[in-house]
C-alpha cells in the first residue's frame, strides 16, 4: 500500500536515524576506548587522532561515551514510546468504542493527567527514584501515554460509526473482534506519526532530565554529558558540543521521519486524486 | 414472515441532563412483510426509513413495540436470538465505500461472515469464489482493495457478502442511490436474479419512486417517522390515498423523462 | 457564445499519460441551456473545471476555447480572475462541502460580489436570494451553512453563481443528493433562469437533463459521442451508448448496459464503447470514429450510425 511512496522528508529522517541506530548497535566494536575509563593525565584534550572527539574532565574518550550513550537514549526512547503506545492505545480505543459513561469517565481521568505540567511530573517522579534509568522511563511514560490515548480515541470515534463496523456487528462480530480486525488497522496511521515524533521528544526530555541530574547517572548519556561539559564551555567546548550535536541529529531525524509519514498518510493515496472526475 | 408492531423510537438531542429535547424518529410503525415479496419503503431524507431498517437487524434498539420474525420475538434479542437473527436477515448499505473496510482485501471482506461463523479456511475459500462468480465478478478482484474498484463493483461485493449466509430476508437501504443509472440497472437485475435463485424476501428502501414502481410488489410510504400509507404497488400509484403520497407521485411525474418544464 | 475546439486535459500517471478529457468540440449559444450527460468517470466535471481554469497544477490542457470571440484557455491567472466568477459563473457540486462552514451566508455572498466589483448592498443580496426562491432572505443571510437544509444550500450555491450576473453559468450536478420534491423545485427555479443567460449543465441525472435542456451532449470515456437537440434526443437517441443508457432508466425498460466503464488507463482500441455495444462490427474494434454530422444539429461518433 505504501510501496514506492517515499518523500524527501521521510528519506532524510530514515538516513539520520539509520546512522544513529547503526552507531548505537556497533558501539562496542566501534568505540576506540572504554567509555568509563578515566585517565587523569589526559583530561580535556582537544580532538585528535587518538581521541577523535577529545576527552572530558575525567580523561574519558568522548567519542566512545557518545556512542554508548546512543544505545541508552534509543533504549529509553523505545521503552517509553513502547509503554505509552500500548497503554495509551488500549485505554483510548476501548474507552472510545465503549462510549457513554465509560468514555466520559476515562477521559476525565486522562484530562486529570494532562492538567499537570508534564515537565514537573517528570521531574517529581524522576526525583523520587533518584537518578536512574528506570525512574526516568517511568516518569516519561506517565507523561507520554496520554497523547496515545487521545489520538487513538479520536481515530476510533471516527471509525466507530462507519458502515463496515455495523456490517461486522450484523454478522456476529463482537467488540474484541471488531477492535482487532477493523478498528486497529484503520487507526495506525496517526499513531505511527505521533510515535516517531514522540521518539524525538522523549529523547530530548530524557537528555534534559539527565542534564539536571535526575536521569541516568551511572552510564554515559547525552544530556548528562552536556551537563558535565557546562563548566568547560569556554575552555573546552568540545565536551559539550559532541553530545549536543548527537541529540540534535537524532531528534531531527525522528522529526523528519514523523513529518514525512504524516504527509504520506494525510492527504491520502494519490489514487484518490483521480476521483475528481 | 416478518411483523412489526407499534414501533417507537426517539433520540434525545443533548447529553446535558436537563435540556433533553427528544426527536421522534419512529412513531407507531406497524406493518407486515410477506414471504417472497418485494416490499419497498419510500420516503424523503429524515423520514426514519434507515432507522427502521437498523431496528430490524438489531443495529438500533426501539423504545417500544415488537418485531416478530418467523414467529420469534427479535425486538430485544439475547445472544441466541441474535445469532438466529443474523442468519435470517442481512442488510446492504447505501455507500459501498464505507461498508467495506478500506484496509481489507476484498477477499477478507467476503470471508468475514463465514469466518465469524467459524468455518474452516478451505470452506471459506470455496464459498468466497462461489459468491464472487454469483455476483458477476472475477478472481482478480479478490486481491484488490475497495478503492481500486468502482462503486458498482463494490456494491456487488457488498451484496455477495450479505448473501453469504443465505439470509431469508434481505434489506437494501438505498443501495443504488449513489450509482449511475446504467450501473443501477445492473445491480437491480442482479438483485432480482439472486432473490429468485435464493428464495429470498426483499425489503428495498429508496427515495426513487420510478424505481420503486418498477420493482415493488407492495409499497410503504413514510413521512416524519410515521407510516403514512401501505398498499399494493398498483393501488399506491393509481389510487393514492394520503396527500403526501399524492405529492410525491406528482413530483415524480413532473420530473419524468417525458415532461418538459415550460420555458 | 462559447466555442470549444479540440479541448484535451491530460495528466501524467504512474502508468503513463492519461487523458480524462479527449478532443472535445462543442458550441454553446447565447441563452441556451446546454447539458452534458455522462456517468461517473467520463470526464465531464474536469471539462467544466477546465473552462474556468480551475484544474490542478499538473494538468496539461490544450485546445481552444473562445468566449465572445476571445480565446480564454491561454489566459494568465490574473486575467482568468476577471472572467472566472464574473463572466462565467459556477454552481459547484455538493454545496454541503463547498460552502465555508465558518462564514455566514452574508459573508460568502459579500466575498463573491466584492471580488468582482459588483454592488454588494443588502438589498441586492436579498433580491438575489428571492430570485432563487429562498424564503426569509434577511434571516437566512445571517445564518451559517449548517443551519440550512440541503435544498436551501443548493439554492444558495446557485445564488452565488448568478450573483455577478455572468453571461454563462456552469452548474455541476446541481441536484445531487436532493429529495425528489426538492429536486423538482430546484429544476423549476433553474428553468426560470433559462431566459437570462447561457447555462452549461453537467449531470448524470437524465430526468433533470430532459426537463432543463435545449441541447444534449453525451460524454463517454472522455469524448463526446452524441450532440443533439434535447427533444429529438430523448425521443430518438442515435448513438448506441445513448440509446442503451436511456433504456437502462427505470422509466424505460431498465435494461442494464453490459460490462463496465473503461478505466482511464485501459481504454479499448478503436471505438471506446465497442466492447459493450450491441451493434459493434469489425471496423469498430480497430478504427476510432470521429464526430460526424448526420442531420441538422445532430452529431454522432459511430460507424454503425453514420
Amino acid at each position: 500500500m505504501i510501496k514506492g511512496i517515499f518523500n524527501r522528508s521521510m528519506l532524510i529522517g530514515l538516513i539520520l536515524i539509520g546512522a544513529v541506530v547503526f552507531l548505537a548497535l556497533t558501539a562496542p566494536w566501534l568505540a576506540p576506548q572504554d567509555p568509563q575509563k578515566t585517565n587523569f593525565d589526559q583530561r580535556l584534550l582537544s580532538p585528535s587522532s587518538e581521541y577523535p572527539f577529545g576527552t572530558d574532565h575525567l580523561g574519558r574518550c568522548i567519542l566512545s561515551r557518545v556512542l554508548f550513550a546512543a544505545r541508552i537514549s534509543l533504549f529509553i526512547g523505545g521503552s517509553v514510546i513502547g509503554i505509552s503506545f500500548i497503554a495509551g492505545t488500549l485505554i483510548g480505543s476501548i474507552s472510545a468504542y465503549a462510549g457513554g459513561i465509560v468514555d466520559e469517565t476515562v477521559m476525565r481521568f486522562v484530562d486529570g493527567f494532562l492538567a499537570f505540567p508534564s515537565m514537573f511530573i517528570a521531574l517529581a517522579i524522576a526525583g523520587i527514584f533518584g537518578g536512574n534509568m528506570t525512574g526516568l522511563i517511568i516518569a516519561l511514560s506517565i507523561v507520554e501515554w496520554t497523547a496515545y490515548a487521545r489520538v487513538s480515541r479520536g481515530s476510533v470515534l471516527a471509525v466507530k460509526n462507519m458502515d463496515y463496523i455495523a456490517v461486522s456487528r450484523m454478522m456476529g462480530g463482537r467488540a474484541p473482534y471488531i477492535l482487532r480486525h477493523h478498528i486497529l488497522p484503520n487507526i495506525t496511521s496517526p499513531l505511527l506519526v505521533i510515535s516517531t515524533l514522540g521518539m524525538g521528544n522523549v529523547i530530548l526530555a530524557a537528555a534534559g532530565l539527565s542534564f539536571l541530574g535526575l536521569g541516568v547517572s551511572s552510564a554515559p548519556e547525552w544530556g548528562m554529558m552536556v551537563n558535565e561539559g557546562r563548566l568547560f564551555l569556554q575552555s573546552a567546548p568540545h565536551v559539550m558540543f559532541f553530545p549536543g550535536i548527537f541529540i540534535v541529529i537524532t531528534v531531527l531525524g525522528f522529526n523528519f521521519l514523523g513529518d514525512g509519514l504524516r504527509d504520506i498518510f494525510d492527504p491520502r493515496d494519490t489514487k484518490q486524486r483521480w476521483r475528481l472526475f | 414472515m416478518l411483523e412489526v408492531k407499534t414501533l417507537d423510537k426517539s433520540y434525545s438531542s443533548s447529553t446535558i441532563p436537563f435540556r433533553k429535547k427528544s426527536v421522534k424518529v419512529l412513531e407507531n410503525i406497524s406493518f407486515r412483510i410477506n414471504k417472497h415479496e418485494t416490499l419497498c419503503i419510500v420516503g424523503e431524507s429524515g423520514c426514519g426509513k434507515t432507522t427502521l431498517a437498523k431496528c430490524l437487524v438489531s443495529l438500533e434498539k426501539p423504545d417500544n413495540g415488537k418485531i416478530i420474525l418467523e414467529g420469534r420475538d427479535v425486538t430485544f434479542p439475547d445472544r441466541k436470538t441474535l445469532s438466529f437473527l443474523h442468519t435470517k436477515v442481512q442488510m446492504i448499505f447505501q455507500n459501498a465505500d464505507t461498508s467495506l473496510n478500506p484496509r481489507h482485501l476484498i477477499y477478507d471482506s467476503l470471508a468475514e461472515p463465514l469466518r465469524l461463523q467459524g468455518q474452516n479456511e478451505d470452506k471459506v475459500r470455496k464459498r468466497v469464489f462461489q459468491l464472487l462468480t454469483h455476483v458477476g465478478l472475477s478472481e482478480e478482484h479478490l486481491h484488490r482493495h475497495p478503492h481500486q474498484l468502482s462503486g458498482g463493483q463494490n456494491q456487488r461485493i457488498a451484496i455477495a457478502r450479505a448473501i453469504a449466509l443465505h439470509p431469508d430476508l434481505l434489506i437494501a437501504d438505498e443501495i443504488t442511490a449513489a450509482l449511475d443509472v446504467s450501473v443501477q440497472a445492473q445491480i437491480l437485475q442482479l438483485l432480482k436474479t439472486l432473490k429468485k435463485e435464493m428464495d429470498m424476501t426483499l425489503l428495498f428502501i429508496s427515495h426513487d419512486l420510478t424505481l420503486v414502481k418498477r420493482i415493488a410488489d407492495r409499497v410503504a410510504v413514510m413521512q416524519d417517522g410515521k407510516l403514512v400509507e401501505i398498499n399494493d404497488t398498483n393501488e399506491i400509484f393509481h389510487n393514492p390515498q394520503s396527500p403526501y403520497t399524492k405529492e410525491l407521485i406528482s413530483s415524480m411525474a413532473r420530473l419524468s423523462l417525458n415532461s418538459h418544464t415550460p420555458k | 457564445m462559447l466555442s470549444i475546439r479540440d479541448l484535451k486535459v491530460a495528466f501524467e500517471s504512474p502508468q503513463g499519460p492519461i487523458t480524462p478529457v479527449d478532443s472535445v468540440d462543442m458550441d454553446i449559444l447565447d441563452k441556451e441551456t446546454f447539458t452534458i450527460i455522462g456517468e461517473s468517470g467520463c470526464g465531464k466535471s474536469l471539462l467544466a473545471n477546465s473552462l474556468l481554469g480551475l484544474l490542478p497544477r499538473d494538468a496539461k490542457v490544450c485546445g481552444k476555447v473562445h468566449m465572445d470571440g476571445k480565446e480564454i484557455l491561454s489566459l494568465k491567472e490574473k486575467e482568468w480572475r476577471k472572467i472566472r466568477g464574473n463572466k462565467i459563473g459556477l454552481v459547484f457540486q455538493n454545496p454541503s462541502a463547498s460552502l465555508n462552514p465558518v462564514f455566514t451566508m452574508h459573508n460568502q455572498l459579500y466575498e463573491t460580489l466584492k471580488y468582482s466589483n459588483k454592488p454588494s448592498s443588502r438589498d441586492k443580496m436579498v433580491s438575489l436570494l428571492k430570485k432563487t426562491g429562498i424564503k426569509n432572505p434577511l434571516r437566512r443571510l445571517s445564518q451559517y451553512p449548517h443551519q440550512l437544509s440541503g435544498g436551501m444550500k443548493q439554492r444558495f450555491a446557485i445564488a452565488l453563481g448568478i450573483a455577478t450576473d455572468p453571461e454563462i453559468l456552469i452548474a455541476d450536478e446541481p441536484t445531487n443528493g436532493l429529495d425528489v420534491t426538492v429536486k423538482l423545485k430546484i429544476v423549476e427555479m433553474l428553468s426560470k433562469l433559462h431566459a437570462e443567460r447561457s447555462i452549461l449543465l453537467i449531470t448524470h441525472d437524465l430526468n433533470v437533463a430532459s426537463n432543463l435542456s435545449d441541447k444534449i451532449a453525451v460524454m463517454y470515456a472522455g469524448e463526446l459521442v452524441e450532440i443533439a437537440p434535447a427533444k429529438s434526443f430523448f425521443e430518438k437517441p442515435i448513438h448506441p451508448y445513448s440509446s442503451q443508457l436511456l433504456a437502462s432508466h427505470p422509466e424505460k425498460e431498465m435494461i442494464p448496459i453490459p460490462g463496465f466503464t473503461p478505466q482511464l488507463t485501459q481504454r479499448p482500441h478503436g471505438c471506446r464503447f465497442h466492447p459493450r455495444c450491441a451493434l459493434a462490427c469489425r471496423k469498430c474494434k480497430t478504427e476510432h470514429p470521429q464526430l460526424e454530422k448526420i442531420e441538422e444539429e445532430r452529431y454522432v461518433r459511430c460507424f454503425a450510425c453514420a
